[in-house]
């Protein structure tokens, strides 16, 4: 498991019923569908054949799984999502009338006029891409596929995003299985409407990444966004102005991106590119992106498992039943999500929300019998961010220093093959929460 | 709400801060993603270096402390593109990355996904109970940033104060001294009023300010230990 500190605060902000879900998927993952995938595909190396199994397997169970319970949850949402559009549209001018800023919204003309110049302008981009390939023949029906497919596509990825984020928070959530989700559905897409012709194979694979790539900014943005939008709230902030913001936010990134991504892959190169034209022997891994394009060449190849897929829709499904009939029986709920998320992100990542939600929830507890419970939750709250705010800036300082030295691990303290790191590791992080733990619950009986 | 003066919100300063936090944050997580996989989240430490810098300026508040974190974390999350774009190379489409093409991907898909988020905000932010783990811990971020503005603009101007007027009021005013408190909290106009005296010399200053100096760092030493 990994040691971080910053997803035990975060599983004590997300809460008891999140994190069950969560330690729901990861049982799932590692209880059920490894040990079985391993026995039915056996290799020597035990421990090797299960990490790849999961990579390459259990990974497309969780995004089934993350598919059907976005959809549930989507549709749950769609009442209030249908009202928050329509109110959007007449709530910024009563709210200009009302004075009430914290609640202003960019006004409805300015949306419109901005959506359809982006519009107009991914249309050029699609049409630009195809005009010297092998599809330019059937060039504006394809534009007329992918168009509707970025907006209604980039909608139901910017809601699903979101709230995800609301869920585990923006950093947490499993963005990569959108980018899979929307990959498979996009290629899906284009092999029904222009079949897949041999000569054009690889120019429609490209077409595919290319609008993928659309609704990937759009679902990466949305992400952070709705999440931005909390703290403004919290805040008393404009959202008006911090939409504003946002965009600006969005044009300096867009031009600071290609050329960032130009650099690396001229020092670098990309593993598994065929005109790797660089000096170095260890190119950039580029996990992710390795995968979407070898999931784009499968269903356009006609080559992709659907089985895994399948079995993760089928077993979101049958959560979606549990969840409600918890609801039924008033007991702790399991956000199918949730579920979905514990099956797909690596174990490091889902044990410590879950330890943090399992000992918040006990501490909550104890605060009920202290003199303050307001202040001894607060302080918690306040330690929670604190790990969160504390991880995330060293986080920016080790990126720093990996791209300065070019070290995996610049601050590794003992080799990687040293016996004793996980020992040490898990004591020191034990040892961090007790005392953390310990501190706060000493101020809150001291506090009156 | 408060007054449209007190709401500088939406400031040049803050655009400019934040697009140069983004410039740094943006590179560092386009090769952390490529080299193993993992971005960073930007909300946080973009609202943390805002507020170390705004704190520089008299005049900020938390919500252009809001925006400058805004901006920030907008292209920083946006860099996320890399789990896909790099597919166009790797399946042999591209040879490099065409600026203007890759510019235009990230800008319109990044603006249309910030005005889906409109409609999205009041079904899942104005009327939800999402817990939003890391908005939330933005926000304290933010609020402890507030209070230590406030606080040491406060600190700053009483201490500004009784190092002026120190001499005048310990004359004047002889008993909230000897009780050892802090002065009673009165109204600066008041205090002015009272300290109807000339000026004094720089020595009577000097002596009289020490004690004010100490009880200064008394009443720091019991808010540290309250907060």
């Amino acid at each position: 498991m990994g040691y971080s500190l910053a997803l035990v605060g975060a599983g004590y902000l997300v809460g008891l019923s999140v994190g069950v879900a969560m330690l729901a998927g990861l049982l799932i993952a590692w209880g059920a569908a490894v040990p079985i995938l391993t026995a039915l595909h056996p290799a020597a190396d035990y421990a090797a054949n299960a990490a790849d199994l999961w990579v390459h397997k259990v990974r497309f169970i969780g995004a089934g799984t993350i598919a059907v319970a976005a959809i549930w949850t989507l549709l749950k949402l769609a009442g209030p999502v249908l009202r928050g559009v329509a109110s959007t549209l007449t709530a910024s001018s009563a709210a200009k009338t009302a004075g009430d800023l914290t609640d202003t919204d960019m006004g409805p003309g300015w949306i419109g006029l901005i959506a359809l110049a982006c519009l107009a302008v991914i249309a050029w981009l699609l049409h630009d891409f195809l005009a010297t390939t092998a599809l330019a023949g059937s060039g504006w029906t394809l534009v007329w596929t992918a168009l509707p497919f970025v907006f209604f596509g980039g909608f139901l990825v910017a809601a699903i995003c979101g709230y995800m984020a609301g869920l585990i928070g923006a950093s947490n959530s499993p963005i990569s299985g959108v980018g899979i989700l929307a990959i498979v559905s996009c290629a899906t897409l284009l092999v029904a409407v222009a079949g897949s012709p041999a000569n054009a194979r690889t120019a429609l694979v490209a077409y595919a990444l290319f609008a993928t790539a659309i609704v990937f900014a759009v679902a990466t943005i949305s992400n952070n966004n709705l999440q931005d939008l909390k703290t403004g709230q919290l805040v008393g902030a404009t959202p008006r102005a911090q939409q504003w913001a946002l965009i600006v936010g969005v044009i300096v990134g867009a031009a600071v991106i290609p050329p960032v991504l130009n650099v690396l892959a001229h020092a670098f190169g990309f593993a598994g590119a065929p005109n790797l034209h660089t000096v170095t022997a260890t190119p950039l891994a580029a996990p992710q992106a390795t995968l979407i394009s070898a999931l784009a060449q499968g269903v356009i190849g006609g080559k992709l498992d659907w089985q895994m897929i399948g079995i993760g829709a089928a077993l979101g499904a049958a959560i979606v039943i549990v969840d409600e009939l918890l609801g039924v029986a008033k007991w702790l709920r399991l956000p199918p999500l949730a579920v979905g998320i514990g099956i797909y992100l690596p174990m490091s990542a889902t044990l410590p929300v879950v330890v943090g939600a399992i000992v918040g929830h006990w501490y909550d507890g104890w605060t009920r019998r202290t003199r303050n419970p307001g202040y001894a939750k607060r302080l918690a709250v306040l330690v929670a961010s604190g790990m969160i705010v504390g991880e995330s800036l060293w986080g920016v300082i080790l990126a720093g220093v990996i791209s300065a030295t070019g070290k995996e691990a610049p601050f590794a303290l003992v080799p990687a093959d040293f016996p004793w790191m996980n020992p040490i590791g898990l004591g020191v992080f034990a040892g961090l929460i007790v005392i953390l733990y310990g501190w706060m619950m000493a101020r809150g009986r001291s506090h009156l | 709400m408060s007054s449209s003066a007190s709401r500088a919100e939406f400031t040049l300063r803050g655009l400019i801060l934040g697009s140069l936090i983004t410039l740094v944050f943006t590179a560092a997580n386009v090769y952390l993603g490529l080299k193993v996989g993992l971005t960073f989240a930007t909300s946080i430490p973009a609202a943390v270096i805002s507020m170390a810098v705004l704190s520089a300026f008299k005049n900020s508040t938390i919500l252009e402390n809001n925006i400058v974190q805004t901006v920030a974390s907008a292209a920083g999350t946006l860099s996320a593109i890399i789990f896909v774009l790099p597919g166009l190379i790797i399946v042999g489409w591209w040879v490099d990355f065409p600026f203007w093409t890759s510019f235009l991907i990230c800008a319109s898909g990044g603006i249309l996904g910030v005005l889906f988020t409109i409609p999205l905000r009041r079904a899942m932010v104005t009327t939800s109970d999402l817990p939003y783990p890391e908005g939330v811990a933005a926000a304290e971020v933010l609020e402890v940033g507030e209070q230590a503005r406030s606080d040491s603009s406060r600190e700053a101007r009483e201490g500004l104060w009784r190092w002026s007027m120190a001499p005048w009021r310990r004359a004047d005013s002889p008993s909230w001294r000897r009780r050892g408190s802090r002065p009673p909290n009165s109204s600066a106009s008041s205090r002015w009023a009272a300290a109807g005296r000339p000026a004094s010399t720089w020595a009577i200053r000097w002596r009289w300010s020490a004690p004010a100096i100490s009880s200064d760092c008394r009443s720091a030493w019991r808010c540290w230990r309250d907060c």
